[in-house]
């Protein structure tokens, strides 16, 4: 890496990929305990928490378009979720913002925004969406999508919210609205079609968003079995390109995610209206809308009202 | 890829099985100067990624073990009852950790009962410990503890007391292992009169 590269890395507290914030998202945190078992009504509290600073934390999830041999580093990122953790209250916040919204790329003029990560890597990803929304991410995770298929699968699959009915040919009986239990592949699929859909990559947005819930609710039902987090976190590692950041912070990083309660898990994906730049079909995101959402959840990653 | 397969296991081995030396109740004092020789029982359940050789294993048992001790002696099971001070009770926590304890010290040590207990009789001290090891080093742990004692309390209405849970643990480099985060649960029962405690 250069030196100039590691200075433009400076801004970024760390940087790693996504799968452990989905894996993160749960991954990242924590409601399972071991119980005792006492014969009378007893009362049993509990307390959990996880040493982190800031409280505050804000995470650049990314889902590569890489192929096989290609680096997730530097490949378009067709997943982009700026998501906030606050690891003292356990609230969680999820910007979702559409792959094709067209903005300002600080150095190259307009354009999509996933092409940032093949001009400039994770770092001009991270200044091009805080430049969008006004939050600049702390860490940037990034895998391929057969990374995030894998890091899926090492936890069991998980169980996503689905909105629509769609087929797909990965899953036999197709999705139903309502609760899916999906495998890595079929979560793939969940978090990746988007032409099923009226809203196109609006929605496909918002079911990223639900397979973050679906990892994040996994991750808590099992984090008190044995070995369970270990696992999961060496299937980040495995799966995701981790610049700059140690096994032992990726280990940290994990358990405080895990610390987000899936009923403070707050989702918005940036609206906006479709139409064309030159011959590509981009996204003109409603820049506003992204701000007002950051803004209210900045400081403690909890978003109150609509989106 | 199939991580699962990459687990290893050292042993599958619980908290909660094993009964431990049951002390016998102090008569002349209420006090207990120090912890009641109840052994601490560690051990390595699983390694997640790579291999440790047994000399580590050995290690990291000991290390742990030496850590989880002096945090159980210190936030529960010695000192001198009736005990009011308990502000070396988080000594084992990283500073955060500590700093995020302090509204959970009355589940995390014996903050909240000192004042009216006359004793603590250790019975149980056991942690199960699962390793991450992605490569040649050890990355973090989760050691997965069950700490039960008997309070005797000053109105003689005895208390077994029961502390489950995770405790998360990491060390810089040739330093001590600390808890950076915790999730646990404390529960207790009244000892039937007459029974052992």
């Amino acid at each position: 890496m250069s030196p100039n590269l590691l200075h433009a890395l400076a801004g970024l507290r760390r940087l790693a990929p996504l799968g452990l914030v989905l894996a993160v998202t749960a991954l990242v945190v924590p409601p399972a305990t071991v119980h005792e078992d006492p014969a009378a009504l007893v009362r049993v509290e509990r307390a959990h928490n996880v040493d982190m600073t800031p409280n505050v934390i804000w995470v650049l999830m990314l889902g590569s378009d890489a192929r096989p041999g290609q680096s997730v580093l530097r490949s378009r990122a067709d997943a982009i979720q700026l998501v906030g953790i606050n690891t003292r209250t356990g609230a969680a916040t999820a910007i979702g913002i559409p792959r094709d919204s067209y903005v300002n790329i600080p150095g190259h003029g307009r354009s999509k925004i996933n092409a940032s990560m093949m001009y400039g890597g994770p770092e001009l990803m991270a200044r091009s969406v805080g430049d969008m929304v006004g939050i600049r991410p702390d860490y940037v995770f990034s895998t391929s999508f057969w990374g995030f298929s894998h890091m899926v699968d090492a936890i069991g699959g998980i169980t996503v919210q689905s909105r629509y009915a769609f087929s797909d040919p990965l899953k036999p009986h197709g999705f139903r609205v309502g609760k899916n239990h999906v495998n890595g592949v079929q979560a793939l699929v969940f978090a990746r079609i988007r032409k099923a859909f009226a809203g196109g990559d609006f929605t496909r947005s918002a079911n990223q968003q639900r397979a973050m819930l679906g990892i994040l609710n996994q991750v808590r039902r099992n984090a008190d079995k044995p070995g369970f987090m270990e696992r999961g976190v060496m299937s980040v590692l495995n799966n995701m390109a981790t610049p700059n950041m140690g096994p032992a912070e990726v280990y940290r990083l994990a358990q405080a995610a895990a610390r987000v309660n899936p009923n403070r898990f707050r989702t918005c994906v940036v609206g906006g209206s479709t139409g064309y730049a030159g011959a590509a079909s981009v996204v003109f995101p409603n820049i506003g809308q992204a701000r007002s959402i950051a803004g209210r959840a900045r400081k403690d990653a909890t978003l109150e009202g609509s989106c | 890829m199939l991580l699962l397969t990459m687990s290893g296991c050292t042993g599958d081995s619980e908290p909660g099985s094993a009964p431990s030396p049951l002390p016998s109740r102090s008569v002349d004092s209420a006090a207990t100067l120090e912890a009641k020789p109840v052994p601490m029982d560690v051990s390595v359940a699983k390694v997640v990624g790579g291999k440790l050789k047994r000399p580590q294993v050995q290690a990291i048992e000991s290390q742990v073990s030496r850590a989880l001790s002096r945090y159980f002696d210190a936030a529960f099971l010695a000192g001198e009852y009736p005990r009011r001070d308990f502000h070396t009770a988080l000594g084992e926590f990283s500073q955060g950790a500590a700093q995020r304890a302090a509204s959970d010290r009355d589940l995390l040590t014996n903050a909240a009962i000192g004042a009216t207990t006359e004793g603590v009789v250790p019975r149980t001290k056991q942690a199960r410990l699962d390793v991450l090891v992605p490569g040649r080093f050890v990355a973090g742990l989760t050691a997965r503890v069950r700490l039960v004692f008997v309070q005797q309390r000053t109105d003689g209405a005895d208390q077994r007391v029961t502390v489950t849970g995770r405790l998360l643990m990491s060390r810089k480099k040739s330093g001590p292992w600390q808890i950076f985060g915790y999730d646990v649960t404390r529960s207790s029962v009244p000892v039937a009169k007459g029974a052992d405690r």
